[in-house]
């Protein structure tokens, strides 16, 4: 709970933290609508849904690097491992702290951007939920690579490389459910991947940076 | 005197060189240890095993049982474990918070004593090395964990600030605390230990 109110005070401190991944967000969305305008069958707004949830993928890779590098560079991840009693839930609550005020303004966003553009509030809610499913799991994925390149210089390509293929099955099953339920038919089994996905590494996650954190501080 | 952590022939190998070699420790209550030696002798690493931080290549750690490495450490290495986006106060807070201790009253009273009081709502980005420093050691004395752990904590203290901190460490040791500093010279009034 320390962990989350600080994360907090941090983010009002620097509100850009919250604020460029968005202005990112919009950015990605009006240059995918500017050059795919009028260049797809049936309407852009059929499609819109899945550049957002490819756009929000995409911003949410930026500031991954961040997640313990602050940490790792002003000593107080040096705390944390000290004076944790179980250091993988010190990290989970970095994460979800990470996640909650850096991700999910922008799934916001997101959601708003998708109901404004498509006046589909069905598709949007669908949209929504997928996002935080599997906004959660790249945080998650996020953090394992961000552990393990805590101490390089420059990790940002690194962390990319480690976690792009990854992402992928979350990507594909994202972008399904929500052309699934644009078409009108069945997006549970998509959903049921992503919790499974979701699951899977909220158990693995936080064991795997925990190793990551204590190799880099080593 | 009752003895909180024991080393025993513990060694420590980065990228094939031996940075500690078969050494022993025991850190008893109510002393201050001096660890001292040349750069590149391994007093950050041997401050680091202690803390838990590092896991050495060979060798024991033991503790007391009544002492818990969790909750009865504080250590403070190069970096001052300060976030550079919150308020002097807020760091404070956050680092009593952490410690579960309730007594936020005194911060500006141990801020006050070392004449920081004026900075008590400045990000720490803002102040100086030194300042930060100060801030930072501000933390052991409000949370005043059983043993600290400080590595080179004069660097970067003026003679005042210096005093003051050697009144904070007689103080914390007549209260059955411990403290272990790495320098690199003899200090008076440590117990000096060499580290080759």
């Amino acid at each position: 709970m320390t962990i989350l109110l600080r994360e907090m005070h941090i983010v009002l401190n620097t509100s850009s933290r919250v604020f460029m991944p968005i202005v990112y967000l919009l950015l990605i969305i009006t240059f995918f609508s500017i050059s795919l305008e009028g260049t797809t069958i049936g309407g852009y707004e059929n499609i819109l849904p899945q550049i957002i949830w490819l756009s929000c993928l995409l911003v949410s890779l930026l500031n991954m690097d961040s997640l313990f590098k602050e940490d790792y560079e002003d000593g107080t991840l040096d705390g944390i491992v000290i004076n944790s009693e179980i250091l993988e839930i010190s990290l989970l609550a970095k994460v979800i702290a990470h996640w909650m005020f850096t991700i999910i303004p922008l799934v916001i966003v997101a959601f708003s951007t998708n109901l404004l553009l498509t006046a589909k509030l069905d598709v949007s809610i669908i949209l929504l939920i997928s996002l935080i499913i599997g906004t959660l799991t790249l945080s998650l994925i996020g953090s394992i690579a961000a552990s393990l390149t805590l101490s390089l210089r420059g990790n940002g390509l690194l962390l990319s490389t480690i976690v792009l293929p990854l992402d992928i099955p979350i990507l594909i099953f994202g972008t399904s459910a929500i052309y699934n339920a644009s078409i009108g038919m069945n997006y549970n089994s998509e959903m049921l991947f992503l919790t499974t996905l979701l699951v899977l590494f909220l158990i693995i996650a936080p064991f795997a940076a925990s190793f990551g954190v204590r190799n880099s501080l080593d | 005197m009752s003895n909180l952590i024991s080393l025993e022939n513990i060694s420590l190998v980065r990228q094939d060189k031996e940075i500690i070699n078969n050494y022993s420790l025991q850190i008893n209550q109510k002393q201050k240890y001096n660890i001292y030696g040349e750069n590149g002798s391994g007093k950050t690493s041997l401050l680091k095993i202690i803390a838990g931080i590092t896991e050495p290549t060979k060798g024991e750690i033991h503790s007391n049982p009544s002492f818990d490495m969790n909750k009865d450490i504080f250590y403070i290495g190069h970096k001052y474990g300060l976030k550079n986006e919150l308020t002097v106060y807020q760091n404070l807070e956050y680092a009593l918070n952490f410690a579960n201790n309730n007594h936020h009253s005194s911060i500006e009273s141990e801020l006050e004593e070392y004449s920081m009081k004026k900075y008590v709502n400045t990000q720490v980005r803002y102040l100086s090395h030194g300042q930060k420093k100060i801030i930072s050691l501000i933390q052991l004395t409000l949370i005043s964990n059983k043993l600290w752990l400080l590595d080179e904590p004069f660097t970067g203290l003026d003679k005042v600030k210096i005093d003051l901190l050697l009144s904070k460490m007689d103080k914390h040791i007549s209260n059955m605390g411990s403290i272990v500093i790495t320098s690199h010279n003899v200090k008076e009034n440590f117990d000096n230990i060499k580290l080759c």
